[in-house]
């Protein structure tokens, strides 16, 4: 036992030799970074694809952890219980700082993080099974009129922003359509793909392979912009919907991490995204937009979201926080 | 079909180097390692793996990770085998005949019953997933959430053959179901999107991980079991261990073969069936397919004493999902398991995206992950793990047990870790690793738990789906001739089993002693 | 098994289906929104299969007491010493783990554990206990995974700069 409270006195004191250098030697040592999701998927990859060229640009590694769970919420209040000294962030999408936490109760007070930045955002396509007999968009909400509940649609969870897309549009057109939950995009694209469900709102990484196969016609664009992946549809702007769904990848710090800190890491994003080599995988490999914005902005637009996603989630009964 | 020769030939031609059988063996030897410690899991050592693929080659990249997934499928019954501590989740039916069978001194047969079983599932699953998986895919896109639903209560009534005979057991076994059933309610209600039994904690709001709960149920609560047992083992003497080590001869293996040939198809048939579903996963098609053979068994079986056929049966079925589950991945880009997930990372990785696209844009890819898979169940069995299986038993002869089940624990709460970097999900995991034990000690089986606590929220999910799509009418259930079938043979079977138990003579089915106490 | 003992444990799953019908199912799961279908149907399958337990448990103690043999066996609570000396030492050490580390946690539970386990060499018990934390938390490192930190850790970051 003496020899135990030996060796634990002897690290300790090494380790206070060791003590954190000044914020502007900053990063002195490797950066924790918690990534929301299990790894494999979309996002995981696209962290993965920059993190090299931030690791480039801070001088240290990036220590990257899968911390799956809650929809992002385990990751967050981890982190949100870690030191603010600039060594632990993660990465989070939108809907963990603007929905999660509208629709249960959680550890962690979203406001209260330090916004690094968001590098990208996702888009979202609408899809019915090829040779089903609704054309547009038109013709579906036309069906859904005549028919209540008769629609449904697949999306990866309920209060996600893909349930939560079509349902501002069903209520906007006052028509009754069915969310059916399954458990993730692919999922939800096999539904429709099976004929179990009529449509589905899914991210573009999992309906790629489906639609370039030729198994999906595409409706609208939930998001703002057009994409390459289906150049001809139409946003849900340019059919005369003054709505997009909205949700991106960002990157925050805890309470309290000093500003030029998260300077750097915005850099380091910045700087990442810069690179035609991850600006080309993006594009041609994982079907999402880069689109940089910096911690005001990033948070800005949260904040904004808050309201917009919050109204929808009161609408279908799922807002209780 | 002349077709997918000639791609099955570009394939070889692609895939076959010498650096990617490299990666295979490499891959095979992480998987075996990985898959043997309990507690962690091939799935864990892939998904640790993957980020290191952004650097290599693409089928290098691919071969390796299959070589890891594969190694994985088999290794899981080496520590169920010698220890009854099933490597992986997976193994948790086999250990309930290769055990009692390795404790009569036969340890060399168990271990290649397991292996050669392993090789002919995966092996047939692999041939069904070059030549069928279009219609395959087909098929399980068809089925929806009702013929779903029917199919796992199908799958669960293969629960019934687990349980004792007396009716003391089968209440008990009823229990243990209901409660494998109720500690899947943890977390959030899906259909709903709030909590249930989640206490304000949000690291449960996942639910409890399965392979969590797997590894704590049989492996933790197995040293907690060992624990109580010091006094009467020595050095080199485990509990029960054998001294002496019979021989597996020529004939034995040719006699095991023609007992074994009948449950190996089928099992390795419906562990295709299975794989191919998304969500069912291995553990559930290991012990249907010991259900089933032991259903299909005669009454003078030794099941749960050492049977070849109730190691074959899981063994099969377990490495059959192994290449199946890769079906919707190949056939729609739609990952079915978590494997099959891990692999979506590595093809994204090297920027493809499997699915329909990809086996028209690249056969020779396709083909190429085909052919490497034929090949690496040959070249993992034969050059990996025979002289695996070999080395651990040499060390096994020397094991010293007092520093073994501390090692064990350190190997499963690394697993447990490594699977989520959760802290909290060690604590969880310890929990339920005494409730193992206290459930063992009180007579209570635990795989018709485990069973059940998978398979529940499929059966959940699924039924509600159904009835949300048909606006709440039950119809929905009767209306599809699949559906309808499904839920015919699972009343039936449900009846019957139970028929068959309390007419039953005592000796033959029983549950094993080991998951009795 | 005695039947005593299958009664109270009968007792214990009847009290807890009870506790989770008026308790848990109203606070848990009514309270955040979900729907107490499904749960309440499982608690009641929980609480029939209990009730058709303790009759059976009922018969077997009336049985063992009309033959008047006392099954229980001398020493059942001896043997459960040393599985508790394990939970509460792998407790012990999960909940140290993220204060400590996880080299000096482990080292500390495998020495513990081995004793409980009835390890007489201190030379073997010491080898693993130094190499097995190192030997994992170096395969961490490379795979550049995480496992909680301590002062070891520091020390060992220290060292290779």
């Amino acid at each position: 036992m003496k020899k135990l409270l030996a060796v634990i006195t002897c690290c300790l004191a090494l380790a206070l030799v060791a003590a954190p250098a000044l914020a502007k030697d900053y990063p002195t040592k490797p950066i924790t970074a918690y990534i929301p999701l299990s790894a494999g998927g979309t996002t995981d990859v696209f962290v993965r694809t920059i993190a090299p060229y931030m690791e480039k640009y801070l001088g240290k590694p990036l220590i990257l952890v899968n911390k799956p769970g809650s929809g992002g919420a385990v990751a967050i209040s981890t982190l949100a219980k870690a030191k603010p000294d600039g060594y632990t962030f993660s990465w989070a999408n939108l809907p963990t700082l603007v929905t999660i936490p509208q629709m249960r109760k959680l550890t962690y007070n979203p406001k209260d993080l330090v916004y690094i930045g968001s590098p990208m955002h996702y888009d979202y396509i609408l899809y019915v099974k090829k040779g089903s007999p609704y054309k547009s968009l038109k013709e579906l909400i036309a069906f859904a009129r005549k028919n209540p509940g008769k629609v449904t649609y697949g999306t990866p969870g309920l209060g996600t922003t893909n349930h939560l897309g079509v349902a501002w549009l069903a209520n906007h057109e006052k028509v009754k359509m069915t969310p059916i939950p399954f458990k993730g995009n692919p999922k939800s694209v096999a539904a429709v793909l099976g004929g179990h469900v009529v449509a589905c709102n899914t991210s573009t990484t999992a309906s790629v392979s489906s639609f370039k196969g030729g198994k999906l016609t595409p409706l609208a664009i939930m998001s703002a912009n057009r994409i390459p992946l289906t150049p001809d549809t139409k946003t849900l702007k340019e059919l005369g919907y003054n709505f997009s769904q909205f949700s991106c990848l960002g990157a925050v710090f805890p309470k309290g991490t000093p500003e030029a800190m998260r300077a750097k890491i915005e850099g380091a994003i910045k700087f990442a995204l810069s690179q035609p080599d991850v600006q080309k995988k993006a594009k041609e490999e994982l079907y999402v937009s880069i689109d940089f914005l910096g911690g005001k902005k990033y948070r800005e637009l949260c904040d904004q979201y808050w309201g917009i996603w919050g109204g929808i989630l009161k609408e279908v009964g799922l807002k209780k926080y | 079909m002349g077709d997918i020769f000639g791609h099955l030939w570009e394939g070889a031609v692609y895939a076959l180097s010498a650096w990617n059988i490299l990666a295979i063996i490499i891959g095979y030897i992480i998987g075996i390692i990985a898959g043997a410690i309990p507690g962690v899991m091939a799935v864990t050592a892939m998904v640790l793996i993957l980020p290191y693929t952004f650097t290599l080659e693409p089928l290098f990249a691919i071969a390796l990770l299959m070589g890891v997934y594969k190694g994985g499928a088999y290794a899981g019954s080496i520590t169920a085998t010698l220890f009854n501590i099933p490597g992986t989740p997976e193994a948790a039916a086999t250990a309930l005949d290769s055990y009692p069978m390795f404790k009569e001194g036969m340890q060399k047969r168990s271990l290649e019953i397991a292996l050669w079983a392993s090789l002919f599932g995966g092996t047939v699953s692999n041939l069904l997933l070059v030549f069928t998986a279009p219609p395959l895919a087909e098929v399980a896109l068809r089925l929806g959430p009702p013929e779903i639903a029917a199919l796992i209560l199908f799958s669960l009534t293969a629960v019934i053959t687990l349980l004792g005979d007396s009716r003391m057991d089968i209440w008990k076994g009823f229990i243990s179901i209901t409660m494998g059933l109720m500690l899947a309610t943890v977390g959030l209600d899906n259909m709903s999107a709030s909590r249930r039994y989640v206490f304000g904690i949000e690291d449960l709001d996942n639910g409890v991980p399965f392979v969590l709960t797997i590894i704590a149920l049989l492996a933790l609560s197995e040293v907690f079991i060992q624990a109580e047992r010091v006094g009467s083992f020595t050095l080199g003497d485990a509990a029960g261990a054998v001294k002496k080590i019979i021989p597996y001869t020529w004939q034995q293996r040719w006699a095991d073969f023609k007992l074994c040939l009948k449950d190996l198809l089928r099992s390795s048939f419906v562990g295709s069936l299975l794989g191919a579903l998304p969500g069912i996963g291995a553990t559930t098609a290991a012990f249907v397919c010991y259900g089933e053979a032991r259903r299909s068994a005669k009454k003078n079986a030794r099941f749960g004493h050492g049977d070849p056929r109730g190691i074959a049966a899981p063994e099969a079925g377990n490495n059959a999902v192994a290449a199946s589950s890769l079906i919707p991945l190949v056939t729609l880009g739609i990952p079915g398991s978590v494997a099959a997930a891990v692999m979506y990372g590595a093809f994204m990785i090297q920027g493809m995206i499997p699915g329909p696209m990809l086996m028209m844009e690249h056969p020779e890819i396709i083909y190429g992950l085909f052919v490497l898979l034929i090949v690496t169940d040959f070249l993992g069995a034969f050059v990996v793990a025979l002289p695996f299986i070999s080395v651990v038993q040499k060390i096994f002869k020397n094991l010293n047990y007092s520093l073994f089940f501390p090692g064990v624990v350190v190997c499963c709460v690394v697993g447990v870790y490594a699977e989520e970097f959760n802290v909290f999900n060690l604590r969880i995991f310890l929990m339920l690793g005494f409730v193992g034990y206290i459930m063992r000690k009180m007579g209570m089986s635990i795989p018709p738990f485990i069973l059940a606590f998978i398979l529940g929220p499929i059966l959940e999910r699924n039924t509600r789906t159904a009835l949300l799509l048909s606006g709440d009418s039950p119809m929905i259930f009767v209306q599809s001739p699949i559906a309808l079938g499904l839920l015919i043979l699972a009343v039936g079977a449900l009846v019957w089993s139970l028929w068959r138990k309390t007419r039953g003579t005592k000796s033959a089915l029983e549950v094993p002693e080991e998951f009795k106490h | 098994m005695n039947a005593r003992s299958e009664l109270s444990i009968a007792g214990v799953l009847i009290a807890f289906s009870l506790l989770n019908y008026f308790y848990l199912i109203p606070t848990q799961v009514v309270a955040e929104g979900s729907s107490p279908v499904y749960p309440a149907l499982i608690n009641t399958m929980l609480l029939c299969f209990s009730l058709a337990y303790l009759g059976e448990g009922i018969r077997a103690w009336r049985k063992e007491r009309r033959e008047h043999n006392e099954a229980r066996p001398a020493g059942a609570h001896k043997d459960m010493f040393r599985p508790l000396a394990m939970l509460v030492v792998t407790g012990a050490w999960v909940l140290s783990m993220e204060h400590l580390g996880f080299i000096i946690s482990t080292f500390g539970f495998l020495i513990i554990a081995s004793r409980i386990f009835g390890s007489k060499s201190w030379t073997k018990t010491l080898g693993l206990s130094v190499a097995m934390p190192l030997i994992i938390s170096f395969i961490f490192r490379g795979l550049n995974a995480l496992l909680p930190e301590g002062p070891a850790e520091e020390l060992i970051n220290w060292i290779l700069g």
